[in-house]
């Protein structure tokens, strides 16, 4: 399984039940294939300001409305070394997971995806490019169904890209695509959650 | 040219084998119903290790070689750092030793787990996953899960983190567990030893393809142990080596369709096989008691020579991994240190040991500052790539007739059986079969 952010507002004891895991995949030393990590960096430092000074935003970071924010939910932020069988024990801890990725599918570079999971549109096995014997988010969650497991609600955040070349930097549409990441929380929520209000 | 008879001639391509680590892809050809071409095409680019490890310090090592692949990275780093300790003249004493060993039967508990219940048992059981197959076996997919979870668990004490392990260190460890934290997994480990022991029965029950092959079979070997860390390497046809003959024996060539290398004996070209089968088959009395009781009562007639079952050898082995893991957890003293301090000195040395899939062969020259100057890695797969290929050689003409769905089915099968980890031969299966129209 991939690192927890460090410093984030999931920090704390961890019988705490998040209700919300928000895991960027890719990789960083692949140009604009690292636009899912950056994108989740992003997110967790706006949540952690805003948990202190009522959501400021700035660098880079568009502001947010509090009730619309990770800062406002019981949330984990992720960064996934891989996919896998390992993701199983994630979807016990959540009620929510947001997968955030770089995708291609033709659209112009840096358009946002937003789609719940298992998605047609999404390949078995596509999300989290790195091979763990071709486990994916999908394969994970129709193990989950077939063993009667619980499923959260997944969504996948995808960023278009416009190439993934080793050691080469994100494309300028790709980080122009970031600053627009935390704008789209109350639309993620409401497709999540059915609403943006954090209360239950 | 085939004769136009078109139940005949058959090209047969798997674009990408499934259930396997990696990415790769499988050809046959077929002229007038004889085989003619069968290719593992390994597509997945070529990884450059060796060459991105030369110049840097020997500590570093370990944690990068730990990434050449998620699933076995404690494999890389025990070859490593035997080789690096045999350059520096670096004994580490007993609890070292023992407390490798553990963190190597965590690996192979979470490997061999992963392998048996979620890779290969569908193969055998009729599904195409582990997901179909999850709906109809969910008591023995779960057992699986937690067996793997329980690996994991101990990986993570021991490496510091599941995947990807920080702990290992040329000398020793960088941190070592405290003895109430290993305790704390006891119970656990316990479980996992009965779990195993049902794989074994249940594995043991499966019917298996009737194919038997004339194999070479290699693996580490150690006087009073089942093989881990040391010491020599070993054959069916007699080789006995220390691990600086392993170059000298076995060469590695490179084939056009393949970006991983392939294995054979230098003098005859002649393939061989290394993994759980290889293993059982050459140290079948070096297993613990629990293990050895199963193996003698599952029904195999040992050595083996059908690698279908390999998956029973790999059950075997799991018991063998959560056996000595349970005694090395009774038996662990804290060690006053963790490393043991050494001179670094320009010098050269290689080790083998025994990833989940097979010998694992490393060789690294050192200067007198400790950087690498030059570095060899040798993964299991990639000796295996080869006799992949005889088998299918030998087991696919009696089955040209079949539809293509078949022959891929069946020769997917084979190659799975392997537990291929392509990420480190450098990566594997596509199916390509041309029937000559």
């Amino acid at each position: 399984m991939g690192g927890e952010v460090p410093g984030g507002p999931d920090a704390g004891p961890r019988e705490r039940r998040p209700r919300l895991i928000i895991a960027g995949c890719g990789n960083p030393l692949a140009g604009d294939d690292s636009v899912g990590l950056e994108a989740v960096r992003r997110l967790r430092v706006c949540a952690e300001r805003e948990g202190k000074a009522r959501c400021p935003g700035g660098e880079g970071v568009a502001p947010l409305s509090c009730n619309s924010s990770p800062a406002a939910y019981d949330c984990r932020f992720l960064e996934l070394a891989d996919g896998g069988l390992d993701l199983l024990e994630l979807f016990s801890e959540a009620e929510g997971i947001l997968f955030v990725d770089a995708v291609q599918s033709g659209a112009p570079a840096g358009t946002l995806h937003l789609l719940p999971l298992p998605s047609r549109e999404v390949l078995p096995g596509g999300l989290c490019l790195v091979s763990s014997h071709g486990w994916g988010v999908t394969e994970t969650a129709g193990l989950a169904q077939a063993l009667r497991r619980p499923v959260p609600r997944l969504m996948l955040l995808g960023i278009e890209i416009q190439g993934f070349t080793l050691g080469s930097s994100r494309t300028p549409a790709v980080d122009a695509a970031l600053v627009t990441v935390a704008g789209t929380f109350p639309q993620i929520l409401e497709a999540l959650f059915g609403r943006t209000d954090p209360v239950a | 040219m085939g004769n136009g008879n078109p139940k005949l001639d058959k090209t047969i391509k798997v674009d990408y084998l499934t259930r396997v680590e990696g990415e790769g892809g499988l050809y046959i050809r077929a002229e007038g119903g004889e085989l003619r071409d069968v290719k593992l095409n390994i597509f997945e680019p070529p990884r450059f290790f060796e060459a991105f490890l030369r110049g840097r310090h020997f500590q570093e090592v370990p944690d990068i070689t730990a990434r050449i692949c998620g699933i076995c990275p404690v494999a890389y780093q025990m070859s490593a750092v035997h080789a690096l300790e045999a350059a520096f003249g670096v004994r580490p004493g007993p609890e070292i030793r023992m407390l490798r060993r553990l963190l190597y039967c965590a690996e192979w508990i979470e490997s061999h787990a992963l392998h048996i219940y979620l890779l290969n048992a569908p193969d055998f059981l009729g599904y195409e996953s582990a997901v179909a197959m999850a709906a109809d076996y969910p008591r023995e997919v779960e057992r699986g899960l937690r067996l793997k979870k329980i690996g994991n668990a101990l990986l993570e004490l021991l490496g510091g983190r599941a995947t990807h392990p920080v702990s290992v260190c040329v000398g020793g460890f960088y941190r070592v567990p405290r003895k109430k934290e290993l305790a704390s997994l006891r119970a656990d480990v316990a479980w996992s030893l009965e779990a195993a022991q049902e794989t074994v029965t249940l594995v043991s029950g499966l019917n298996f393809p009737e194919f038997t092959a004339d194999y070479e079979f290699v693996s580490v070997a150690h006087p009073a142990e089942y093989p881990m860390n040391e010491r020599r390497i070993v054959s069916s046809s007699g080789l006995n080596i220390d691990p600086t003959d392993f170059e000298r024996v076995f060469l590695e060539e490179h084939v056009q369709h393949s970006t991983a290398l392939h294995s054979v004996r230098a003098d005859r070209g002649s393939s061989y096989m290394v993994g759980p089968l290889a293993r059982l088959n050459l140290n079948f009395d070096k297993l613990l008691p629990i293990a050895q009781a199963a193996a003698k009562s599952c029904g195999v007639a040992w050595p083996c020579h059908n690698p279908f079952l390999s998956i029973v050898a790999r059950a075997v082995e799991l018991v063998q991994a959560c056996e000595e893991a349970l005694a090395l957890i009774d038996a662990y003293q804290e060690p006053a240190t963790g490393r043991v301090e050494f001179r670094v000195q320009a010098g050269e040395g290689c080790a083998a040991t025994e990833a989940p899939r097979g010998l694992l062969y490393h060789r690294y020259r050192v200067n007198d500052q400790g950087l690498v100057e030059s570095a060899k890695i040798i993964p299991p797969t990639a000796q295996n790539m080869r006799r992949m290929e005889d088998d299918l050689r030998q087991l696919l003409p009696g089955s040209l007739d079949k539809p293509e769905e078949e022959i891929a089915r069946i020769s997917e099968n084979l190659v799975r059986t392997y537990d291929p980890c392509i990420s480190c031969s450098t990566h594997f299966l596509k199916l390509r079969l041309d029937r000559g129209r």
